[in-house]
Protein backbone atom coordinates (compact mmCIF):
# COMPACT_ATOMS: atom_id res chain seq x y z
CA UNK A 1 0.00 0.00 0.00
CA UNK A 2 1.61 3.56 -0.75
CA UNK A 3 2.08 5.64 2.17
CA UNK A 4 -0.71 7.57 2.98
CA UNK A 5 -0.51 11.69 2.95
CA UNK A 6 -1.63 12.31 6.23
CA UNK A 7 -3.86 15.59 6.49
CA UNK A 8 -2.46 17.70 9.17
CA UNK A 9 -4.46 18.65 12.45
CA UNK A 10 -5.67 22.37 10.93
CA UNK A 11 -6.57 20.27 7.63
CA UNK A 12 -8.57 17.92 9.41
CA UNK A 13 -10.24 20.79 11.54
CA UNK A 14 -11.19 22.62 8.04
CA UNK A 15 -12.83 19.78 6.69
CA UNK A 16 -15.01 18.65 9.18
CA UNK A 17 -16.01 22.87 9.82
CA UNK A 18 -17.37 22.66 6.01
CA UNK A 19 -19.34 19.77 6.88
CA UNK A 20 -21.41 21.99 9.83
CA UNK A 21 -23.94 23.21 7.73
CA UNK A 22 -24.89 19.52 6.02
CA UNK A 23 -25.01 18.26 9.54
CA UNK A 24 -27.56 20.88 10.48
CA UNK A 25 -29.32 20.57 7.45
CA UNK A 26 -29.91 16.88 8.19
CA UNK A 27 -30.04 16.38 12.03
CA UNK A 28 -33.98 16.56 11.69
CA UNK A 29 -34.02 14.13 9.41
CA UNK A 30 -31.82 11.94 11.57
CA UNK A 31 -34.27 12.62 14.83
CA UNK A 32 -37.46 11.19 12.22
CA UNK A 33 -35.59 8.48 10.87
CA UNK A 34 -33.94 7.36 14.14
CA UNK A 35 -30.48 7.58 12.12
CA UNK A 36 -28.38 8.87 10.34
CA UNK A 37 -28.94 10.10 6.75
CA UNK A 38 -26.42 8.19 3.95
CA UNK A 39 -25.37 11.56 2.68
CA UNK A 40 -23.71 12.67 6.07
CA UNK A 41 -21.78 8.77 6.67
CA UNK A 42 -20.44 9.45 2.84
CA UNK A 43 -19.53 13.18 4.04
CA UNK A 44 -17.95 12.33 7.36
CA UNK A 45 -15.98 9.72 4.98
CA UNK A 46 -14.81 12.16 2.51
CA UNK A 47 -13.56 13.85 5.33
CA UNK A 48 -11.46 11.42 6.75
CA UNK A 49 -13.25 10.50 9.61
CA UNK A 50 -13.60 7.33 9.76
CA UNK A 51 -9.57 7.36 9.41
CA UNK A 52 -8.40 9.12 12.37
CA UNK A 53 -7.92 5.31 14.60
CA UNK A 54 -7.32 3.67 11.22
CA UNK A 55 -3.72 2.36 11.79
CA UNK A 56 -1.68 3.95 9.33
CA UNK A 57 -0.29 0.57 7.62
CA UNK A 58 -3.67 0.46 6.57
CA UNK A 59 -4.23 4.21 5.09
CA UNK A 60 -5.39 5.25 8.25
CA UNK A 61 -4.35 8.76 9.89
CA UNK A 62 -3.84 7.75 13.62
CA UNK A 63 -4.24 11.10 14.70
CA UNK A 64 -3.35 11.99 18.56
CA UNK A 65 -6.20 12.94 21.20
CA UNK A 66 -6.06 16.08 20.75
CA UNK A 67 -7.43 16.11 17.17
CA UNK A 68 -9.93 13.52 17.83
CA UNK A 69 -11.37 16.92 20.60
CA UNK A 70 -11.27 19.06 18.31
CA UNK A 71 -13.00 17.21 14.81
CA UNK A 72 -15.29 15.42 17.91
CA UNK A 73 -16.13 19.33 18.89
CA UNK A 74 -16.91 20.30 15.55
CA UNK A 75 -18.89 17.83 14.62
CA UNK A 76 -20.88 17.98 17.82
CA UNK A 77 -21.51 22.10 17.04
CA UNK A 78 -23.07 20.74 13.54
CA UNK A 79 -25.05 17.83 15.25
CA UNK A 80 -24.69 16.09 18.62
CA UNK A 81 -25.94 12.34 17.15
CA UNK A 82 -23.82 12.74 13.98
CA UNK A 83 -20.69 12.87 16.36
CA UNK A 84 -21.98 10.70 18.86
CA UNK A 85 -21.82 8.26 16.38
CA UNK A 86 -18.49 9.01 14.94
CA UNK A 87 -17.06 9.00 18.27
CA UNK A 88 -18.48 5.61 18.95
CA UNK A 89 -16.88 3.99 15.84
CA UNK A 90 -13.26 5.58 17.18
CA UNK A 91 -13.72 3.56 20.12
CA UNK A 92 -14.63 -0.19 18.53
CA UNK A 93 -11.80 1.06 15.68
CA UNK A 94 -9.09 1.03 18.24
CA UNK A 95 -10.40 -2.33 19.76
CA UNK A 96 -10.24 -3.66 16.48
CA UNK A 97 -6.71 -3.00 16.48
CA UNK A 98 -6.26 -4.98 19.75
CA UNK A 99 -6.49 -8.12 17.69
CA UNK A 100 -3.79 -10.09 16.16
CA UNK A 101 -2.91 -8.50 12.27
CA UNK A 102 -4.47 -11.06 10.32
CA UNK A 103 -7.87 -10.43 11.89
CA UNK A 104 -6.68 -6.49 11.31
CA UNK A 105 -5.76 -6.82 7.83
CA UNK A 106 -9.30 -9.08 7.13
CA UNK A 107 -11.33 -5.45 9.29
CA UNK A 108 -9.09 -3.01 7.19
CA UNK A 109 -9.81 -4.34 4.06
CA UNK A 110 -12.66 -2.72 3.81
CA UNK A 111 -12.06 1.07 3.53
CA UNK A 112 -13.05 3.38 5.79
CA UNK A 113 -14.57 0.31 7.56
CA UNK A 114 -17.62 1.24 10.26
CA UNK A 115 -16.97 -0.85 13.86
CA UNK A 116 -19.61 -0.59 16.30
CA UNK A 117 -19.83 -1.65 19.61
CA UNK A 118 -20.17 -2.05 23.37
CA UNK A 119 -18.80 -2.51 26.76
CA UNK A 120 -21.37 -4.25 27.75
CA UNK A 121 -21.17 -7.61 28.97
CA UNK A 122 -24.74 -9.23 27.92
CA UNK A 123 -23.57 -12.40 25.81
CA UNK A 124 -22.58 -15.57 26.85
CA UNK A 125 -19.46 -18.25 25.37
CA UNK A 126 -19.09 -21.39 25.52
CA UNK A 127 -15.41 -22.60 24.30
CA UNK A 128 -15.65 -24.86 20.89
CA UNK A 129 -13.12 -26.56 18.39
CA UNK A 130 -11.42 -23.23 16.99
CA UNK A 131 -13.03 -21.04 18.76
CA UNK A 132 -16.28 -19.63 20.87
CA UNK A 133 -20.01 -20.52 20.07
CA UNK A 134 -21.96 -17.23 21.75
CA UNK A 135 -25.58 -16.59 22.47
CA UNK A 136 -26.11 -12.72 23.19
CA UNK A 137 -27.98 -8.76 22.97
CA UNK A 138 -26.44 -6.38 23.37
CA UNK A 139 -28.33 -2.10 23.44
CA UNK A 140 -27.11 0.75 22.62
CA UNK A 141 -25.12 -0.25 19.74
CA UNK A 142 -24.73 3.64 18.38
CA UNK A 143 -23.96 3.51 14.22
CA UNK A 144 -24.94 -0.20 13.44
CA UNK A 145 -26.96 0.88 10.45
CA UNK A 146 -24.11 2.06 9.02
CA UNK A 147 -21.60 -0.23 10.23
CA UNK A 148 -19.57 -3.79 8.66
CA UNK A 149 -18.14 -5.08 11.99
CA UNK A 150 -19.57 -5.09 15.80
CA UNK A 151 -17.16 -5.44 18.77
CA UNK A 152 -18.64 -7.34 20.85
CA UNK A 153 -18.02 -8.49 24.75
CA UNK A 154 -19.41 -11.91 26.17
CA UNK A 155 -19.18 -14.03 29.28
CA UNK A 156 -16.99 -16.50 28.51
CA UNK A 157 -17.35 -19.98 30.47
CA UNK A 158 -14.33 -22.62 29.92
CA UNK A 159 -15.16 -25.98 31.38
CA UNK A 160 -12.43 -26.17 34.52
CA UNK A 161 -11.34 -22.09 35.00
CA UNK A 162 -13.50 -19.42 36.44
CA UNK A 163 -15.74 -17.55 33.69
CA UNK A 164 -14.36 -14.11 32.63
CA UNK A 165 -15.47 -11.53 29.90
CA UNK A 166 -14.49 -11.49 26.41
CA UNK A 167 -14.29 -9.56 23.47
CA UNK A 168 -14.67 -10.29 20.92
CA UNK A 169 -15.77 -8.85 16.34
CA UNK A 170 -18.33 -9.90 14.18
CA UNK A 171 -19.23 -9.17 10.65
CA UNK A 172 -22.65 -6.98 11.15
CA UNK A 173 -24.18 -10.02 9.18
CA UNK A 174 -23.78 -12.55 11.64
CA UNK A 175 -26.02 -10.50 13.81
CA UNK A 176 -29.76 -9.99 14.21
CA UNK A 177 -30.83 -6.17 13.92
CA UNK A 178 -33.79 -4.95 16.37
CA UNK A 179 -34.96 -2.03 15.76
CA UNK A 180 -36.01 -0.81 19.24
CA UNK A 181 -33.86 2.93 19.28
CA UNK A 182 -37.34 5.15 20.56
CA UNK A 183 -36.33 7.30 22.82
CA UNK A 184 -36.27 10.94 23.73
CA UNK A 185 -33.02 11.94 23.30
CA UNK A 186 -29.93 10.98 20.55
CA UNK A 187 -32.80 9.84 18.27
CA UNK A 188 -30.39 10.00 15.46
CA UNK A 189 -27.85 8.20 16.77
CA UNK A 190 -29.79 4.67 15.34
CA UNK A 191 -28.51 2.81 18.49
CA UNK A 192 -30.35 -0.22 18.05
CA UNK A 193 -30.05 -3.96 19.81
CA UNK A 194 -28.40 -6.46 17.69
CA UNK A 195 -28.50 -10.44 18.80
CA UNK A 196 -26.12 -13.42 18.33
CA UNK A 197 -27.72 -16.91 18.23
CA UNK A 198 -25.51 -20.09 18.41
CA UNK A 199 -22.67 -17.58 16.36
CA UNK A 200 -19.49 -19.25 15.82
CA UNK A 201 -16.76 -16.86 16.52
CA UNK A 202 -12.80 -18.07 15.71
CA UNK A 203 -10.54 -17.80 18.19
CA UNK A 204 -8.33 -15.29 16.34
CA UNK A 205 -11.67 -12.69 16.67
CA UNK A 206 -11.41 -13.55 20.37
CA UNK A 207 -9.62 -11.35 23.44
CA UNK A 208 -9.90 -11.53 27.06
CA UNK A 209 -10.99 -8.19 28.07
CA UNK A 210 -9.37 -7.65 31.09
CA UNK A 211 -6.07 -7.25 29.54
CA UNK A 212 -8.05 -4.60 27.06
CA UNK A 213 -9.00 -2.55 30.05
CA UNK A 214 -5.44 -2.63 31.18
CA UNK A 215 -3.57 -1.92 28.06
CA UNK A 216 -1.71 -5.00 28.62
CA UNK A 217 -2.33 -6.33 25.15
CA UNK A 218 0.21 -8.06 23.25
CA UNK A 219 -1.46 -9.96 20.47
CA UNK A 220 -0.93 -7.44 17.46
CA UNK A 221 2.28 -5.92 16.71
CA UNK A 222 0.98 -2.58 17.19
CA UNK A 223 3.35 -1.56 14.71
CA UNK A 224 1.79 1.58 14.31
CA UNK A 225 1.68 3.90 17.49
CA UNK A 226 1.90 3.26 21.28
CA UNK A 227 -2.14 4.58 21.23
CA UNK A 228 -2.59 1.30 21.23
CA UNK A 229 -0.99 -0.12 24.41
CA UNK A 230 -3.02 2.60 26.45
CA UNK A 231 -5.84 1.06 28.46
CA UNK A 232 -9.16 1.34 27.19
CA UNK A 233 -11.27 3.40 29.29
CA UNK A 234 -9.29 6.71 29.38
CA UNK A 235 -9.18 6.17 25.42
CA UNK A 236 -12.54 5.85 25.14
CA UNK A 237 -13.23 8.99 27.91
CA UNK A 238 -10.99 11.35 25.65
CA UNK A 239 -12.45 10.11 22.21
CA UNK A 240 -15.80 10.93 23.64
CA UNK A 241 -15.26 14.63 25.16
CA UNK A 242 -15.18 16.41 21.94
CA UNK A 243 -18.83 15.20 20.98
CA UNK A 244 -19.82 16.51 24.10
CA UNK A 245 -17.76 20.01 24.11
CA UNK A 246 -19.55 20.35 20.66
CA UNK A 247 -23.15 19.77 21.82
CA UNK A 248 -22.57 22.48 24.13
CA UNK A 249 -20.81 24.96 21.25
CA UNK A 250 -24.07 24.31 19.16
CA UNK A 251 -26.26 25.36 21.99
CA UNK A 252 -23.96 28.64 22.47
CA UNK A 253 -24.34 29.25 18.13
CA UNK A 254 -28.15 28.62 18.07
CA UNK A 255 -28.38 30.89 21.12
CA UNK A 256 -26.60 33.99 19.84
CA UNK A 257 -27.69 33.25 16.13
CA UNK A 258 -31.50 34.55 17.46
CA UNK A 259 -30.02 36.75 20.34
CA UNK A 260 -30.73 40.17 18.00
CA UNK A 261 -34.33 39.49 17.05
CA UNK A 262 -35.85 38.41 19.72
CA UNK A 263 -37.14 40.15 22.26
CA UNK A 264 -38.56 38.70 25.77
CA UNK A 265 -42.55 38.45 25.72
CA UNK A 266 -44.53 40.63 27.91
CA UNK A 267 -41.53 42.38 28.97
CA UNK A 268 -40.08 45.83 28.38
CA UNK A 269 -37.26 44.76 26.18
CA UNK A 270 -38.03 44.77 23.07
CA UNK A 271 -34.49 42.71 22.35
CA UNK A 272 -33.43 40.02 24.58
CA UNK A 273 -29.81 41.39 24.09
CA UNK A 274 -30.92 44.51 26.25
CA UNK A 275 -31.84 42.80 29.14
CA UNK A 276 -29.01 42.49 32.23
CA UNK A 277 -30.50 38.57 32.56
CA UNK A 278 -29.21 37.79 29.61
CA UNK A 279 -25.51 39.33 29.66
CA UNK A 280 -25.65 36.82 33.00
CA UNK A 281 -27.04 34.11 31.09
CA UNK A 282 -24.61 34.44 28.09
CA UNK A 283 -21.39 34.82 30.18
CA UNK A 284 -22.49 32.11 32.88
CA UNK A 285 -22.97 29.59 30.08
CA UNK A 286 -19.96 30.67 27.90
CA UNK A 287 -17.62 30.40 31.11
CA UNK A 288 -19.26 26.47 31.74
CA UNK A 289 -17.99 25.94 28.22
CA UNK A 290 -14.82 27.22 28.60
CA UNK A 291 -14.80 24.87 32.14
CA UNK A 292 -16.11 21.96 30.22
CA UNK A 293 -13.04 22.68 27.53
CA UNK A 294 -10.59 22.71 30.15
CA UNK A 295 -11.34 19.08 31.37
CA UNK A 296 -11.22 17.87 27.47
CA UNK A 297 -8.16 19.08 26.92
CA UNK A 298 -6.55 17.68 30.22
CA UNK A 299 -8.21 14.51 29.39
CA UNK A 300 -6.48 15.24 25.77
CA UNK A 301 -2.91 15.87 27.06
CA UNK A 302 -2.95 12.71 29.31
CA UNK A 303 -4.12 10.32 27.24
CA UNK A 304 -1.05 11.98 24.41
CA UNK A 305 1.74 12.50 27.11
CA UNK A 306 0.83 8.85 28.62
CA UNK A 307 1.51 7.49 25.07
CA UNK A 308 4.72 9.44 24.00
CA UNK A 309 6.64 8.93 27.42
CA UNK A 310 5.13 5.58 28.24
CA UNK A 311 5.12 5.97 31.77
CA UNK A 312 2.54 3.30 33.60
CA UNK A 313 -1.15 4.50 34.46
CA UNK A 314 -1.49 5.44 38.18
CA UNK A 315 -5.17 4.53 39.39
CA UNK A 316 -5.33 8.12 40.22
CA UNK A 317 -4.70 9.54 36.72
CA UNK A 318 -7.41 6.62 35.09
CA UNK A 319 -9.60 7.66 37.84
CA UNK A 320 -9.83 11.36 36.62
CA UNK A 321 -10.06 10.28 32.94
CA UNK A 322 -13.63 9.15 34.02
CA UNK A 323 -13.58 11.99 36.56
CA UNK A 324 -12.97 14.43 33.60
CA UNK A 325 -15.57 13.03 31.03
CA UNK A 326 -18.46 13.43 33.71
CA UNK A 327 -16.86 17.18 34.29
CA UNK A 328 -17.27 18.03 31.00
CA UNK A 329 -20.89 15.99 30.61
CA UNK A 330 -21.76 18.14 33.70
CA UNK A 331 -20.76 21.59 32.61
CA UNK A 332 -21.77 21.18 28.62
CA UNK A 333 -25.04 20.30 30.25
CA UNK A 334 -25.22 23.34 32.50
CA UNK A 335 -24.26 25.26 29.89
CA UNK A 336 -27.23 24.10 27.35
CA UNK A 337 -29.46 24.10 29.72
CA UNK A 338 -29.08 28.45 30.72
CA UNK A 339 -29.22 28.71 26.84
CA UNK A 340 -32.63 26.27 26.41
CA UNK A 341 -33.79 28.95 29.58
CA UNK A 342 -32.86 31.98 27.66
CA UNK A 343 -34.56 30.86 24.18
CA UNK A 344 -38.19 31.50 24.90
CA UNK A 345 -41.63 29.48 24.25
CA UNK A 346 -40.57 29.50 20.72
CA UNK A 347 -37.48 27.43 21.05
CA UNK A 348 -39.77 24.21 21.67
CA UNK A 349 -41.03 24.18 18.13
CA UNK A 350 -39.13 20.93 16.34
CA UNK A 351 -36.98 22.97 13.87
CA UNK A 352 -35.40 25.00 16.95
CA UNK A 353 -31.52 23.31 17.30
CA UNK A 354 -31.56 24.34 20.93
CA UNK A 355 -34.65 21.63 22.20
CA UNK A 356 -33.30 19.10 19.95
CA UNK A 357 -29.33 19.46 21.63
CA UNK A 358 -31.32 19.61 25.37
CA UNK A 359 -32.47 16.19 24.61
CA UNK A 360 -28.80 15.58 23.28
CA UNK A 361 -27.13 16.28 26.33
CA UNK A 362 -29.79 14.64 28.81
CA UNK A 363 -29.29 11.33 26.99
CA UNK A 364 -25.46 11.65 27.50
CA UNK A 365 -25.99 12.92 30.71
CA UNK A 366 -27.29 9.44 31.50
CA UNK A 367 -24.81 7.48 30.28
CA UNK A 368 -23.21 5.08 33.03
CA UNK A 369 -19.83 5.53 31.99
CA UNK A 370 -20.34 9.67 31.75
CA UNK A 371 -22.90 9.95 34.32
CA UNK A 372 -21.23 12.97 36.50
CA UNK A 373 -22.32 11.90 39.80
CA UNK A 374 -21.22 8.36 39.12
CA UNK A 375 -17.80 9.54 37.63
CA UNK A 376 -16.94 11.77 40.46
CA UNK A 377 -17.77 9.36 43.29
CA UNK A 378 -15.32 7.04 41.44
CA UNK A 379 -12.17 9.82 41.65
CA UNK A 380 -13.09 10.38 45.41
CA UNK A 381 -13.57 6.92 46.25
CA UNK A 382 -9.96 6.66 44.96
CA UNK A 383 -8.60 9.93 46.31
CA UNK A 384 -9.63 8.56 49.68
CA UNK A 385 -7.42 5.64 49.11
CA UNK A 386 -10.50 2.37 48.42
CA UNK A 387 -10.50 0.52 45.46
CA UNK A 388 -12.42 1.19 42.46
CA UNK A 389 -15.65 -0.46 42.45
CA UNK A 390 -15.47 -0.93 38.78
CA UNK A 391 -13.83 -3.15 36.21
CA UNK A 392 -14.40 -0.14 33.76
CA UNK A 393 -11.56 2.51 35.00
CA UNK B 1 -19.38 -28.81 44.13
CA UNK B 2 -20.68 -26.50 42.51
CA UNK B 3 -18.49 -23.48 40.10
CA UNK B 4 -18.79 -20.66 38.96
CA UNK B 5 -18.54 -21.96 35.72
CA UNK B 6 -21.38 -24.34 36.61
CA UNK B 7 -23.61 -20.80 37.21
CA UNK B 8 -22.65 -19.04 34.27
CA UNK B 9 -23.34 -22.03 32.52
CA UNK B 10 -27.26 -22.40 33.73
CA UNK B 11 -27.55 -18.64 33.51
CA UNK B 12 -26.70 -18.34 29.71
CA UNK B 13 -30.17 -20.40 29.41
CA UNK B 14 -31.76 -17.73 29.66
CA UNK B 15 -29.59 -16.22 27.33
CA UNK B 16 -30.05 -18.74 25.02
CA UNK B 17 -34.11 -18.46 25.48
CA UNK B 18 -33.78 -14.78 24.69
CA UNK B 19 -31.69 -15.40 21.20
CA UNK B 20 -33.88 -18.02 19.81
CA UNK B 21 -36.67 -15.89 20.85
CA UNK B 22 -35.46 -13.27 18.71
CA UNK B 23 -34.62 -14.56 15.77
CA UNK B 24 -38.37 -16.96 16.52
CA UNK B 25 -36.20 -20.37 16.04
CA UNK B 26 -38.61 -22.96 17.96
CA UNK B 27 -36.17 -25.07 17.42
CA UNK B 28 -33.47 -23.85 19.01
CA UNK B 29 -35.95 -22.64 21.89
CA UNK B 30 -36.69 -26.41 22.12
CA UNK B 31 -33.02 -27.58 22.43
CA UNK B 32 -32.79 -26.06 25.57
CA UNK B 33 -34.90 -28.92 26.45
CA UNK B 34 -34.21 -32.28 27.20
CA UNK B 35 -35.95 -34.80 25.04
CA UNK B 36 -38.44 -34.92 27.81
CA UNK B 37 -38.18 -32.18 29.19
CA UNK B 38 -41.41 -30.25 30.45
CA UNK B 39 -42.72 -26.18 29.73
CA UNK B 40 -45.77 -25.28 31.61
CA UNK B 41 -47.45 -21.39 31.00
CA UNK B 42 -50.84 -19.94 31.85
CA UNK B 43 -53.27 -22.03 29.82
CA UNK B 44 -49.93 -24.46 27.97
CA UNK B 45 -48.25 -27.41 28.82
CA UNK B 46 -45.95 -28.84 26.58
CA UNK B 47 -44.89 -32.55 27.15
CA UNK B 48 -41.56 -33.30 25.83
CA UNK B 49 -39.09 -31.45 23.44
CA UNK B 50 -41.20 -32.06 20.22
CA UNK B 51 -44.63 -30.12 21.81
CA UNK B 52 -42.28 -27.24 23.12
CA UNK B 53 -41.15 -26.79 19.32
CA UNK B 54 -44.38 -27.32 18.01
CA UNK B 55 -45.90 -24.91 20.60
CA UNK B 56 -43.17 -21.86 19.89
CA UNK B 57 -43.51 -22.54 15.92
CA UNK B 58 -46.97 -21.70 16.36
CA UNK B 59 -46.64 -18.97 18.91
CA UNK B 60 -44.03 -17.50 16.90
CA UNK B 61 -46.02 -16.69 14.06
CA UNK B 62 -49.09 -16.02 16.01
CA UNK B 63 -49.05 -14.66 19.19
CA UNK B 64 -45.04 -14.07 20.13
CA UNK B 65 -44.93 -12.48 16.42
CA UNK B 66 -41.93 -9.27 16.48
CA UNK B 67 -41.79 -10.09 20.56
CA UNK B 68 -38.90 -10.17 22.84
CA UNK B 69 -38.42 -11.90 25.83
CA UNK B 70 -36.40 -10.76 28.62
CA UNK B 71 -35.51 -12.64 31.97
CA UNK B 72 -32.16 -12.48 34.53
CA UNK B 73 -31.84 -14.93 37.44
CA UNK B 74 -33.41 -14.32 40.71
CA UNK B 75 -31.59 -16.77 42.54
CA UNK B 76 -29.98 -20.34 41.93
CA UNK B 77 -29.93 -23.07 44.21
CA UNK B 78 -27.77 -26.51 43.64
CA UNK B 79 -29.65 -29.69 44.82
CA UNK B 80 -26.44 -31.57 43.67
CA UNK B 81 -23.57 -31.00 41.42
CA UNK B 82 -25.65 -31.69 38.75
CA UNK B 83 -28.94 -30.48 39.24
CA UNK B 84 -30.48 -26.53 39.84
CA UNK B 85 -33.06 -24.46 39.85
CA UNK B 86 -32.93 -21.54 38.51
CA UNK B 87 -35.55 -18.45 39.47
CA UNK B 88 -35.84 -15.35 37.38
CA UNK B 89 -37.91 -12.29 36.71
CA UNK B 90 -38.46 -11.41 33.33
CA UNK B 91 -41.51 -11.59 30.11
CA UNK B 92 -42.47 -10.91 27.03
CA UNK B 93 -41.79 -7.81 25.35
CA UNK B 94 -44.37 -6.32 23.28
CA UNK B 95 -43.16 -4.79 19.65
CA UNK B 96 -41.55 -1.48 20.33
CA UNK B 97 -41.51 -1.79 23.81
CA UNK B 98 -38.62 -1.86 25.93
CA UNK B 99 -39.98 -2.78 29.17
CA UNK B 100 -42.42 -5.97 30.13
CA UNK B 101 -45.97 -4.49 30.78
CA UNK B 102 -47.12 -4.92 34.32
CA UNK B 103 -49.95 -7.72 32.44
CA UNK B 104 -46.87 -9.38 31.12
CA UNK B 105 -44.58 -9.28 34.06
CA UNK B 106 -43.74 -13.46 35.37
CA UNK B 107 -41.39 -15.15 37.53
CA UNK B 108 -40.59 -18.55 36.45
CA UNK B 109 -38.87 -21.97 37.60
CA UNK B 110 -36.11 -23.68 35.55
CA UNK B 111 -35.21 -27.05 36.82
CA UNK B 112 -31.49 -27.83 35.13
CA UNK B 113 -29.40 -30.98 34.74
CA UNK B 114 -25.91 -31.58 33.59
CA UNK B 115 -25.99 -33.46 30.83
CA UNK B 116 -23.29 -36.85 30.13
CA UNK B 117 -21.67 -34.62 27.49
CA UNK B 118 -21.52 -31.80 30.53
CA UNK B 119 -23.86 -29.63 29.01
CA UNK B 120 -26.68 -27.81 31.04
CA UNK B 121 -30.59 -28.33 29.72
CA UNK B 122 -34.03 -27.29 31.29
CA UNK B 123 -35.69 -30.88 32.50
CA UNK B 124 -38.40 -28.69 33.60
CA UNK B 125 -39.87 -24.86 33.11
CA UNK B 126 -42.93 -23.08 34.30
CA UNK B 127 -43.95 -19.72 35.09
CA UNK B 128 -46.58 -17.53 36.47
CA UNK B 129 -47.84 -13.76 36.45
CA UNK B 130 -45.30 -11.31 38.53
CA UNK B 131 -48.69 -9.38 39.89
CA UNK B 132 -51.71 -10.24 40.98
CA UNK B 133 -54.38 -9.95 38.51
CA UNK B 134 -56.34 -6.57 38.99
CA UNK B 135 -59.65 -5.33 37.86
CA UNK B 136 -58.95 -2.27 35.83
CA UNK B 137 -55.11 -2.18 36.14
CA UNK B 138 -55.42 0.09 38.89
CA UNK B 139 -54.08 -1.41 41.73
CA UNK B 140 -50.24 -0.66 42.26
CA UNK B 141 -49.36 -3.62 45.02
CA UNK B 142 -45.68 -4.69 44.64
CA UNK B 143 -44.47 -7.89 45.07
CA UNK B 144 -40.64 -8.63 46.05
Amino acid sequence: MAPTKIPTHDELVDKVTDLIPLLRSHAGWAEDNRRLHDEVIEALADAGVFKLRRPERFGGYNVDTDTLVDVGTVLGQGCGSTSWVASVYWIPTWMACQFPDQVQEEVFSTPDVRICGTLSPTGMAAPTDGGIVVNGKWGFISGAHHSQWQEIICILVPPDSDPYPVMALVPMSDLLVIDDWHTSGLKGTGSISTVAKDLFIPQERVLPLPTVLQGQNSTSSHADSAIYRAPLLPVASASAVGTILGMAKGASDAFFERLPDRKITYTGYESQREAPITHYQAAEATIKIDQAEFHARRLATLVDTKCVDGTEWKLEERARSRADVGQVVRLAKEAIDIFATASGGSSIYSGIPIQRITRDIQAVNLHALMHPNTNAELYGRVLCGLEPNTLYI
Amino acid sequence: MSTDADKAAVAALTQKVVTTWAYGDAEGFASVFVEDGTMILAGVYCDGRAEVQAYMAEAFEGRYKGTQVVGKPLSMRFITDDVVILLSLGGVLEAGKTEVDRDSAIRASWLAARQDDGQWLLVAYQNTPRYPATAGGSAHGRAA
